[in-house]
Formats: structure tokens, sequence, C-alpha cells
């Protein structure tokens, strides 16, 4: 655990995380302001199940955004500084160290969403709608798989791969995942290799939305179908192997 | 204690440890001598494990444990010294209750005690210190320096070894490399000079007494100011 442990106390030293969920959380208080002008088909929307649905749907973008950016140096900045060194010469193994660190990635990860979730609950109490608060840990959870695959899946790919390579790949993913509806909506629109290409990429890859609208409706009180919640926790599965696979020749 | 037979390894084609063979004995210091790119730090790293060899064996005598301080170190820069070492003794599996008075006492010896200053205000000689403080963790039969004097002023080096020189007479087998012959010739009793991944010469204290100076031996062995 000291490995875990020392990682995350490094992450939450980092000033770039508080820079980016200040200005997250900026942003997302003026899109919930009595004074907010956003609007869809030119309707201001101020109503409580709007405003939760679009919360959610903008910080689980950027939640799995700041999941890319916390996690890509971590275990390559390990072999780059040569800490690796001082642990490997300790008799730690490969799947110990990198696990380890993998789930530093994702506790600070999740660490950065529950900012978001603390901003909600805030705006619940606000709107009067304090039994939600209740459910605003599930919800935290079903949006924390988003950010878990996110974060867990770049810093399974960092133990090989260079910086941007990683940085490139947990970007497709984080694209391909938030706007995985949009994606096969545009897909089917084209013909062509590229089509057949784009299709069984977005078939192979987890639609990431799914889980916000989930959390969604958690705390809205409607029900939730669990077919996403599988495919996450799936998802969340095969990519540890990851860990097990995907190994260093050389400290 | 250690040998090493017929090591080799090369990057992309280019070899840059070439057969190499040598033994440490139990109780002395052994040095690697050689200009740079001679290959040490890749002969410490085979050791070590931390690169495995292309050929060639290495053999370390049954309960034989390493210590390693780095030619470089990094630590947390947040942490405090003390917190360094709790954390290495922590994934070296160090009993609990040794722990504490473990990670005392080594800073008492590398001179860091009661220090609550966070490693970002070290020094590079603090660093080193504390490099080597983590090294001698768990207390281990060989001590594996590589170059523990990089970077320090005068004041700093002979600090450094006069305590690699306690650790010689508590009987700590230490394998160091160094650019610097002073050092070397201080501490060490033995070692070998490298050129180009190969052995060009092995010397000792015994010829040093006789009048050489490990400078001539050295120039003679890589062939001068190339």
């Amino acid at each position: 655990m000291e490995i875990m442990m020392t990682a995350i106390k490094e992450k939450l030293r980092r000033k770039e995380l508080y820079i980016i969920a200040g200005i997250a959380v900026a942003v997302l208080m003026l899109l919930t302001s009595d004074n907010s002008s956003l609007s869809i088909n030119g309707k201001i929307i101020t109503d409580y199940e709007n405003v939760v649905v679009v919360f959610l749907t903008v910080t689980h973008f950027v939640c799995c955004v700041l999941a890319v950016v916390l996690s890509v140096g971590t275990i390559r900045n390990e072999y780059e500084r040569k800490t690796s060194h001082l642990v490997w010469i300790r008799g730690i193994s490969q799947l110990k160290y990198h696990g380890q660190l993998a789930c530093a990635n994702v506790v600070v990860s999740l660490g950065a969403q529950s900012v978001f979730f603390l901003i909600l609950s805030g705006y619940c109490i606000k709107e009067g709608h304090v039994n939600a608060l209740l459910y605003l840990v599930p919800a935290f959870f079903l949006m924390g798989l988003s950010t878990s695959i996110i974060s867990l899946f770049t810093s399974v790919i960092s133990i090989k791969l260079p910086g941007f390579v990683t940085g490139v790949l947990s970007a497709i993913l984080l694209i391909a995942g938030v706007f995985h509806s949009l994606l096969n909506l545009l897909v089917q629109t084209n013909d062509g290799i590229g089509q057949k290409v784009f299709r069984f990429l977005l078939r192979i890859l987890p639609d990431l939305n799914e889980n916000a609208q989930m959390a969604a409706k958690v705390i809205l009180g409607k029900p939730i179908s669990f077919h996403s919640i599988c495919v996450s926790v799936l998802t969340i599965y095969i990519i540890s192997w990851g860990i097990f696979v995907f190994r260093r020749k050389e400290a | 204690m250690l040998q090493c037979k017929q090591l080799v390894k090369s990057y992309k084609n280019h070899c840059v440890v070439d057969h190499l063979d040598f033994s440490v004995n139990q109780g002395e210091a052994f040095a690697l001598l050689g200009s740079n790119g001679a290959g040490k730090t890749t002969t410490i790293k085979m050791i070590l494990g931390l690169i495995q060899p292309e050929s060639g064996l290495i053999q370390l005598e049954k309960g034989v444990t390493i210590g390693y301080s780095p030619e470089t170190p990094y630590f947390p820069p947040f942490l405090t010294g003390q917190e360094v070492l709790m954390y290495y003794a922590g994934i070296q599996n160090i009993a609990k209750e040794k722990r504490q008075s473990e990670v005392l006492h080594l800073l008492e010896l590398v001179g860091l005690s009661n220090d609550s200053v966070k490693v970002k205000h070290y020094s590079k000689g603090m660093l080193q210190r504390l490099a080597l403080a983590q090294a001698m963790l768990g207390n281990p039969s060989l001590l594996i320096l590589d170059e523990p004097t990089a970077g320090l002023d005068a004041l700093g080096r002979i600090e450094m070894m006069n305590l690699l020189n306690r650790l010689k007479e508590q009987g700590k087998t230490i394998l160091m490399n160094s650019h610097i012959l002073n050092d070397i010739e201080r501490v060490c009793d033995r070692g070998i000079i490298m050129k180009h991944g190969k052995l060009v010469r092995v010397w000792s204290n015994e010829e040093l007494k006789q009048g050489e100076t490990l400078e001539s031996l050295f120039l003679m062995a890589v062939g001068g100011i190339e």
C-alpha cells in the first residue's frame, strides 16, 4: 500500500489538478446559476431535472479528461526518474508496482470527481431536493465507472507506450466513449471501409455516456438499465488484465 | 561474494559490456573504473537485475542482500528524509516495530538526524547521504554505489568518503563506481578498469603501496587522454 499512498499524496500536490478542477467547477457553477442562459432548442433550461442531466453530462466529460491528465504520467515518470530502480531492487513485482500506481490513479481521478458531486449536492439542497443526496452515492459510483475505465486504460497502456501515444489512445477512447451515440449516428450516414472500421471500433468500445445518463436517472429517481453497468464492469475487468500482461523488460 | 562471468550487453548492435569477468570478495571495497560510456553503470544495473545480460552469468553467494544507491537519486520532494526512509522500509517489508529505530539510526549514521526538512529543500550532498541511508535499510551485506560523490563539493566528498571508510571498517562489502580516482584510492582495495565495455586492467592496493598511483595505472590502461 505504501507505493499507492505515496503516489496519491504526490498527485494531490500537483497544481494542475486544482487549476483544472477550479476552472471546471466555475463553469459548472455558471451553468447552474440563476442567471444561466443554457438553452436546448432555444429554450432556457432552469428546471431541476434538466440541470441535473446537463450538469452530469458536462461533469462526466470533464472527469474523464481529468482522469487522462492525472494518469498519463504516473507510471512513465517512475521509470524516467528511475525511482523504479529502488522499487525493483527490493523485490517488488511489476504486477504489484504497476497495480498500486494504477490504483492510485483511479483513486485520485475519483477524488477529482467527488469535487463535482459536492457542487451537485449543494445544488440539490438549494433546490430543496434533500432526499436526492441519498442517491448521489450510487450515482457517484455509476459515473465513477467511466472515470475508472479511462484512468485504468491510460495507466495500463502507459506501462509500455510513450506519453504522447498513451495520451492519443486515451483521448480516442474518451471521445469514442463519451460521444458514442453521436459517433454511431455519424457512422451510419457514411459508406466504405472507413465506416466499417469505425463501426467495429464503436462496437468494441463502451458507451461511457450511458453511465452519466444512468447516474442522472438514479438522482432523479427514474428506473435504470443494468446493461451499461455490466458492460463497464466487464471493461474494467478486461483492462485490469493489462496490468498482468504488460511488463517492462528493463527498469 | 559476487562473481560476474563473461557478461555481455548490447544496445542496438553496440556492445556496451563485452565479455566482462570480475569477482568481489566479502568485506572488500571494489571499484569499477572507466571513462564515460565504459559500461560501468550498465554492469551495475545487470548485477541489480534492472536489465538482463545478453549472455554471461552473475553469481551471488547464498543469502547475500543488496543495497543500492543510484547516481542521481530522486525521492518524493514533499517527504522528509525520515519519511522517505520509512517509505522504503515499508516496501522492503522491514518489521513495523523495527522500522522507526532503524530509520533513526541510519539518519544519524549519514548525518541527517533530527531532520524535519523536506527533500525538496535538500542539497545535492544531503540527497546523496539520504540515498546511501536508503541503500543501507535492512542491513544488506553488499552495498552497490553508483557515483556516490557525483555533484558533491569538496567537503561533501570528504564526508562521504569518511562514511564509506567507516562502513568498510564495520565489514560491509562495497562495490562502487566513480570518475574521481582520489576517492577510489581512499576507499577501495581492488578494482577493474574498463574501456568500451571491456576489462582492460585489474588493480589492487598492493600495487599502489609499491609506488604506483591509480592515475598512472588508469592512464596506462585506457591509453592516455583520447
